[in-house]
């Protein structure tokens, strides 16, 4: 794939850009609709299992990233075009941004589901650790400029943060359900009644979306950042 | 039938942090912006000014 075709792509503002940021927000207002109006009140945690749609979608969202992330990385190693190095910065501060709604909204959850904010288990900590990755990532970007020998240090931290995904995934299965507080809803099959089912699907979508969006404008503005410092150097 | 508990405050909780992270990404995406769009349309003025 040709970095610089992707990037004049990313930047070029078209109706396609408008389409997209329109049905963006009209997806999330639907998933917002679904949530809150057509999804039923569930009988034992009651209202706050609402939160349950947008922080599994978050959690979409920032796999989605990471995926772009891992993509990217590793496009840099093999190119060295600074385009995929600049898609990687965004895509991971997308994806930190995503995994911190993930580890909030699921402890404000749990505190009222569980009467517990954090428990030292597998996929919380899994999680945990994809959280710090993805922080040291983005702080070890914001100290970067263009030195390929640091970038090339973030891109293989990229691919180690890509590597975490399968863990957290994987990591439900360390223990018994009975051993830990985190449900695996899917994998079990606890959502009986479609409209869960729907309202889930949805915002898994909306969220994937929306993360795009947000890549979208903070790659176009990691473009423009290093346009600048080529005027100020050159 | 049981009635469900009243989790209200929570839920209210969750989606003002979610959407509060989510409203300050977006600002400090568009202060970034800001500034470098100022700066970029300084250099361009000192550019057309020399």
């Amino acid at each position: 794939m040709n970095g610089e075709k992707l990037k004049l792509f990313l930047l070029r503002s078209s109706k396609f850009e408008l389409g997209f940021v329109f049905a963006t927000a009209l997806s999330i207002l639907l998933s917002l609709y679904l949530v809150f109006m057509i999804v039923p009140t569930e009988r034992v945690m009651g209202a706050v299992q609402r939160i349950f749609y947008f922080h599994v979608g978050a959690a979409m969202g920032c796999y989605a990233m990471v995926a772009v992330l891992f993509m990217s990385s590793i496009m840099y190693l093999v190119s060295k075009k600074i385009t995929w190095d600049q898609m990687s910065v965004a895509a991971g501060e997308v994806a930190a941004l995503f995994c911190t709604i993930v580890l909030l909204s699921g402890m404000i959850w749990g505190h009222s589901a569980w009467n517990t904010w954090w428990r030292w288990e597998p996929r919380l900590v899994s999680f945990l650790v994809l959280w710090l990755l993805l922080v040291s990532y983005v702080l070890m970007r914001s100290f970067l400029q263009t030195e390929e020998k640091l970038q090339n240090f973030a891109s293989i931290l990229g691919i180690i943060v890509a590597i975490q995904i399968p863990i957290v995934i994987f990591s439900i299965r360390l223990l018994s359900p009975q051993e830990q507080l985190h449900p695996e809803v899917v994998a079990n099959q606890g959502l009986k009644d479609g409209r869960f089912v729907l309202a889930l699907v949805w915002a898994n979508l909306s969220t994937i979306l929306f993360a795009f969006m947000l890549f979208l404008y903070r790659v176009r503005q990691e473009f423009l950042k290093f346009d600048l410092l080529i005027r100020l150097r050159g | 039938m049981d009635t469900p508990p009243d989790t209200f405050p929570s839920l209210f909780l969750g989606y003002a942090v979610i959407w509060g992270l989510i409203v300050f990404f977006c600002l400090t995406l568009g202060l970034r912006q800001r500034d470098i769009s100022k700066r970029l349309s300084e250099l361009e003025g000192k550019k057309n000014g020399q």
